[in-house]
């Protein structure tokens, strides 16, 4: 059987207007996302990994506005164009269907609302019934590896390992089939980091979740994902799977990126990646990577590179494959 | 969260504050040149005074004597709860004036600021929220307001709507009082539509002049919440649009305007010195205004009493509903 994909991002391309200018913060982006999926994005700041993200809650807000492309996302009721729903179809698809983690977990929650009630009022509105809630409530909390004491808390009384619980808990609420972690353990320590990732991926085995994780930290996501998509200036620059990537990376930004990780190996020395990345803000000609490419040649200025499959589902966007 | 610590500090604060500022209002109209007795006599009696009628008058009124004298004096009167009769009003008591002028400036101020807070608050919100046309025409609205004086507004309103325009013969709205020559007070018809019609413009000048600035404030703070990752989350939760106002912005944004909602409560029972002194609304501010003009430091003392209990109370009021609403505030 041929399987569909349970989101589907089509030629995809989101710019923000500021002071002026036209900043192409995601251009032309393709991705699948299957049903069991992990799939991990992997970028720079500002190579428009989150804002490709919010493109899948439709989410993008002005100064932002998207150019072009669809959202497919298959539903009981068939494919949907998720940028293309009306107000009322959108509100039931968010966090009902696909919800998210948000990258700054310390501040997404109400300062004044109780947790429980955060969790009661999305609760409510998809659906569950008043008598259900506190028992459902319970439940995401522990799921999330909380004590259901902290839901009479407010978000100040608790420390950030939690707070980035609590958002888990609230991913969660509406059993979504899929889950989008954007830098979800990024502002905390190792320990804890480690914690939040293993408390994912058991949930993702237990309630078959789709994941998406988006981090700039791609050793975090070495062990976890099925699928790695790098991003580059707001495309994507290489996908394969963990193992391909890790073993053969073929973007020379894929492998400068892969040698700026630190490894417990003696005489290996870290190196970082020359230069900037590229103003956004400006036609860009050739290759996005090409001035602080060392094997550019004089066709990565003149021409963009598409993504191309270069064997075994392995997709690079370099001219020299 | 309040502990009972703070509580007691925070009752500590106040009696000094109390204190303080009661020595103020006592110092205050003293330090004013000019002299009680010589305006009390040449205003109500006129002619030649003789010294030994001045001492009388002097004793009489509890102005004799050193400033320390006075201090003193003043102090016990206070504690047993009676200033004395009133200069200017002599023989009526200053509490007697009080209690029968501060019910009109309750009723005038505190419908004012309940309709100014009520329509800053919900005109604020909807303009922060909607942005567009409405919120600029909001800004620039009360910006301009700003540099309107209340007083000038009130006389415009006095000359067009009770003086200018004559609908059939008579006036649209009476120009001055809190209600007509001719009707008895009291629970009956012709009272309460005299008091409703004499109270329209001055609560108009009052709500005018300040709702724009609540307006403001909670438009500028709905702005600055809706910028907050909660808000965008609360999106993402796929929450109706009523909910996430409500609840999310809302809530949050009507912080600091409580502080401001509180200290124009704690304003009230001072009365709106010029507008009720334009239109001869017979409330706090309108009496203040001429206890000042004529010395009657009784008087005078009497409603700055009041003013400052009920300042330090709001204020210790304020910081209470402040920790009610917002759950990060400590008090301890």
């Amino acid at each position: 059987m041929m399987s569909f994909p349970l989101l589907e991002v089509k030629d995809i391309s989101v710019e923000y207007g500021v002071d002026g200018k036209t900043i192409k913060a995601v251009s032309h982006v393709n991705l699948e996302i299957n049903k069991g999926d992990i799939v991990a994005i992997v970028g720079e700041s500002g190579s428009g990994k989150s804002t490709l993200a919010m493109t899948f809650l439709n989410l993008i807000e002005k100064p932002g506005r998207i150019r072009n492309g669809k959202v497919n996302y298959r539903g009981a009721k068939g494919v949907v164009d998720v940028l293309r729903m009306r107000p009322v179809d959108l509100m039931r698809y968010r966090w009902k269907e696909v919800s998210m983690i948000f990258q700054s977990a310390m501040n997404s929650l109400n300062p004044v609302m109780r947790i429980e009630d955060q969790l009661k009022d999305v609760m409510i509105e998809h659906g569950t019934v008043e008598s259900a809630v506190d028992a459902k409530i319970d439940e995401k909390l522990k799921l999330a590896g909380l004590t259901t004491s902290v839901k009479k808390s407010y978000p100040h009384e608790l420390s950030g390992g939690m707070k980035q619980r609590v958002n888990i808990a609230l991913a969660l609420a509406c059993d979504p089939k899929l889950l989008i972690a954007d830098e979800a353990t990024t502002a905390l320590d190792v320990v804890v980091q480690r914690q939040i990732l293993t408390r994912l991926l058991k949930l993702k085995q237990d309630l078959s979740l789709s994941l998406v994780f988006i981090t700039h930290d791609i050793s975090l996501v070495a062990n976890i994902a099925e699928i790695i998509n790098v991003m580059y200036a707001g495309k994507i620059v290489e996908r394969a799977s963990a193992k391909q990537l890790f073993g053969n990376p073929l973007h020379p930004y894929t492998e400068a990126l892969l040698n700026s990780i630190p490894t417990l190996e003696k005489g290996t020395a870290i190196k970082g990646i020359k230069g900037t990345p590229p103003d956004l803000s400006k036609e860009i000609k050739g290759c996005p990577f090409a001035d602080r490419c060392p094997k550019m040649y004089d066709r990565c200025l003149a021409e963009s590179p598409e993504l191309k499959n270069v064997g075994d589902n392995h997709y690079v966007s370099c001219h020299l494959y | 969260m309040i502990t009972r610590r703070y509580v007691i500090r925070r009752i500590i604060y106040m009696a000094i504050t109390f204190f303080v500022a009661i020595t103020l209002v006592f110092l205050l109209p003293r330090l004013a040149p000019g002299n009680p007795v010589l305006i009390i006599l040449l205003t109500k009696y006129g002619g030649i005074v003789k010294p030994q009628q001045l001492k009388i008058l002097e004793s009489e009124l509890h102005i004799s004597g050193t400033l320390w004298q006075q201090y003193v004096s003043f102090w016990i009167s206070l504690l047993h709860g009676n200033f004395g009769p009133s200069f200017y009003y002599y023989p009526q008591s200053v509490s007697s004036l009080i209690i029968t002028h501060i019910p009109w400036t309750f009723f005038l101020l505190g419908t004012s600021t309940i309709i100014s807070i009520v329509l800053g608050v919900a005109v604020g919100s909807y303009s922060g929220w909607k942005r567009g046309y409405s919120d600029s025409f909001l800004q620039s609205f009360s910006i301009g307001l700003t540099a309107v004086p209340y007083f000038w507004l009130a006389l415009i309103f006095q000359l067009v709507f009770a003086v200018l325009v004559v609908i059939n013969g008579t006036h649209i709205l009476p120009v001055a009082g809190a209600y007509g020559y001719f009707v008895t007070p009291g629970f009956n018809y012709q009272f309460v539509i005299s008091l409703l019609k004499h109270s329209i413009l001055p609560l108009a000048t009052l709500v005018i002049t300040s709702f724009p600035g609540f307006a403001l404030l909670m438009r500028n703070t709905v702005v600055t919440v809706l910028d907050e990752d909660y808000v965008l989350q609360a999106k993402a939760k796929g929450l109706s649009l009523n909910t996430i106002r409500k609840s999310y912005v809302n809530k949050n944004a009507i912080l600091p305007v409580a502080t401001s909602v509180g200290l124009a409560f704690a304003g009230i029972v001072g009365g709106a010195f010029i507008v009720e002194e334009v239109f001869s609304y017979p409330g706090i501010g309108y009496l203040l205004y001429n206890a000042v003009t004529v010395y009657d430091y009784p008087l005078e003392e009497g409603i700055f009493l009041i003013i400052v209990i009920v300042t330090i109370l709001a204020n210790f009021a304020v910081d209470l509903l402040y920790a009610y609403l917002d759950p990060r505030v400590v008090l301890k």
